[in-house]
């Protein structure tokens, strides 16, 4: 069977003009700049506070020895935001088809001007834009932030340059690669399961199980875990490499992700992401909207 | 019947041998249905008879097990294709809630290529105007579905399903759509296919019924046709009801229908017209005080082929 997309130009026109008159798209890209924010904000009250108490009471606080630079709080606003980021567009992509249908929406586009898999490739493609502005927007945001709230510098111990910032950078934007890659597979898991569910509730709640439960079970697949592109995404249960970087750039040496790993976080996300639209698909082809 | 469209003679929809099944549940079994241009084609049944689903096959938004249908020379699944030359209007209003009024004419007209029509035109055709800025959430059904049935209309498509129109409309609401309606098939020849249980609205617009019934179309043909061509009822006040009661006994083309009262009864007439049945109780010498001939109703027709009382199920059905 030929697939057909006949009609995307026009879809994407269509889900644009709906996607900036929708407050919902405004919500999916603001939000995680508002974790973001919101993270970086307390962690710095709470640094505050924490050596206002120490001023007052002349007491050490055992709380760790922490080489934080503005670095490792970017890395760490970038872990939640990120979090933030997959949730929500995994989410929002499960939601957004299944909405359409209850609605009838999708139907005058598909009686009108669009084959039925441009209209679900132009509402991935839509999900992709939204995911991108909300991630780079929070990326900007969380960067000057940390940057004003703290110092971007290379990690000195006793005098000894632990981690240099150049390392640093490209570590972060390795780790940040490494994490953002899974967002495909994400958005097109989300549409698999909106096609698949006969309710935008349904959707939504499959999805949400879905993330939550394999977060619960991820430590008892073992190695074989990794031959899932969850296990390598920024999750609430996060195994992702941006948890690591965090380490690094705090000056910790003993991280390690071996080359296999590396290589299945690259292709598995890519492999598994395919496969879902495909099935999204057949399954688009064959259900009534 | 193949797929080639004849360019001489090309309906604008044909249904041929539609089966449907849900499960093991046959809900279309062998629909055979053709409608010419220039034509408003009534599409009656009882609940359940398949006429969504009939709808939604030939809209390309449920798939069939059997059967070929040609939508303007297009297949269901290429009718996108036609680029806005159908348009349709389901028994819900499909909108998308967050827009306005008129931001919904615009978002249809963006996605349509040479739309000529002004939505401010259309939105004052269908008394919307004054709500051009609320959100379709906030309208009330009848509104809505206003607002829907202008959608469809946009882009001036050759062919228009409407599935349930009248639903959720006032009595004003009903004239200005059955007014639309015609209006728009005298100035650009639009067919209509209206799939509904409001059969006097239909009877006052369609110019053709197919009726429905056990999975097939039981009746398909010209509206007039379908009044004239059953047998005509005639109630006949007189005195003489009795001796009007022996011969209709007596003659194979009248049948009595109901004797209201001592003066008034009904009679059937078969192959005979109100005159000849009128010379006929003349020579007979039988006095007529008043003849009236009862036309056939749509109703009544849908009665006979559907052999349900349908009366008690409302208004929709007076």
């Amino acid at each position: 069977m030929a697939v057909t997309v006949k009609g995307f130009g026009v879809c994407m026109k269509s889900e644009l003009w709906i996607a900036v008159r929708s407050s919902s798209t405004y919500l999916a890209i603001l939000l995680p700049s508002t974790i973001a924010v919101v993270y970086l904000a307390m962690s710095r009250i709470s640094e505050l506070a924490i050596e206002a108490r120490k001023q007052f009471t002349n007491v050490e606080i055992p709380i760790g020895e922490d080489y934080s630079t503005g670095y490792g709080h970017l890395v760490d606003g970038m872990l939640v935001t990120l979090a933030a980021v997959v949730l929500i567009v995994t989410t929002y992509a499960a939601w957004s088809f299944a909405n359409d249908c209850r609605t009838g929406t999708v139907r005058h586009l598909i009686t009108r001007v669009a084959s039925r898999n441009a209209v679900i490739l132009a509402k991935v493609v839509t999900i992709h834009v939204i995911a991108c502005l909300a991630f780079v927007l929070a990326f900007a945001i969380a960067y000057l932030l940390a940057g004003s709230l703290w110092t971007y510098e290379s990690v000195v111990e006793d005098g000894y340059e632990l981690i240099g910032e150049m390392e640093i950078r490209s570590e972060i934007l390795y780790g940040l690669g490494l994490a953002t890659i899974t967002i495909p597979a994400c958005i097109a898991l989300g549409s698999l399961v909106s096609v698949s569910a006969s309710s935008p509730v349904q959707s939504t709640v499959a999805i949400l199980a879905i993330l939550v439960i394999y977060g619960f079970f991820q430590p008892y697949f073992g190695s074989y875990a990794e031959y899932c592109f969850l296990t390598f995404t920024p999750l609430l249960f996060d195994a992702s490499y941006l948890r690591e970087v965090s380490e690094i750039v705090r000056g910790y040496s003993d991280v390690y992700i071996s080359d296999q790993t590396v290589r299945l976080n690259l292709w598995i996300p890519v492999v598994q992401a395919i496969g879902f639209l495909v099935l999204t698909y057949f399954v688009t082809e064959r259900r009534r909207l | 019947m193949d797929n080639q469209v004849n360019q001489e003679y090309s309906p604008t929809l044909s249904i041929a041998n539609l089966h449907k099944r849900y499960g093991s549940h046959d809900v279309l079994n062998g629909v055979n249905l053709e409608i010419n241009s220039h034509s408003i084609v009534g599409l009656v049944g009882l609940n359940g008879s398949g006429k969504t689903t009939t709808i939604e096959c030939l809209l390309g938004l449920q798939r069939f097990q059997q059967g070929i249908i040609d939508v303007l020379g297009k297949s269901p699944d290429q009718i996108f294709q036609l680029q806005g030359k159908v348009g349709a209007v389901f028994d819900q209003p499909c909108l998308y809630p967050g827009l306005t009024v008129r931001q919904s004419s615009r978002h249809t007209k963006s996605v349509l290529r040479n739309v000529s029509s002004d939505p401010e035109e259309l939105e004052d055709l269908f008394r919307l105007t004054r709500y051009k800025d609320f959100k379709t959430r906030k309208l009330s059904f009848g509104n809505k579905r206003r607002t829907a049935i202008m959608q469809a209309l946009i882009g001036s498509p050759e062919f228009v399903v409407f599935d349930e129109p009248f639903i959720g409309l006032d009595a004003e609401g009903v004239e200005d759509v059955l007014n639309i309606i015609q209006q728009v098939h005298n100035d650009h020849g639009t067919s209509f296919l209206l799939a509904s249980h409001q059969l006097p609205y239909l009877e006052r617009v369609c110019t053709h019924i197919a009726i429905l019934h056990e999975g097939t179309i039981a009746l398909h043909d010209d509206l007039e046709n379908l009044l004239t061509s059953q047998s005509v009822n005639v109630k006949i006040h007189s005195p003489h009801c009795a001796k009007i009661a022996e011969i209709a006994k007596a003659n194979h083309k009248i049948e009595l229908k109901t004797q209201h009262s001592v003066d008034s009864v009904v009679l059937s007439l078969a192959d005979m017209t109100s005159a000849e049945l009128n010379t006929l109780l003349v020579h007979n010498g039988v006095s007529v005080s008043e003849l009236q001939v009862v036309r056939q109703s749509l109703n009544s027709l849908f009665r006979s082929i559907t052999h349900q009382d349908l009366d008690e199920e409302g208004v929709s059905w007076q």
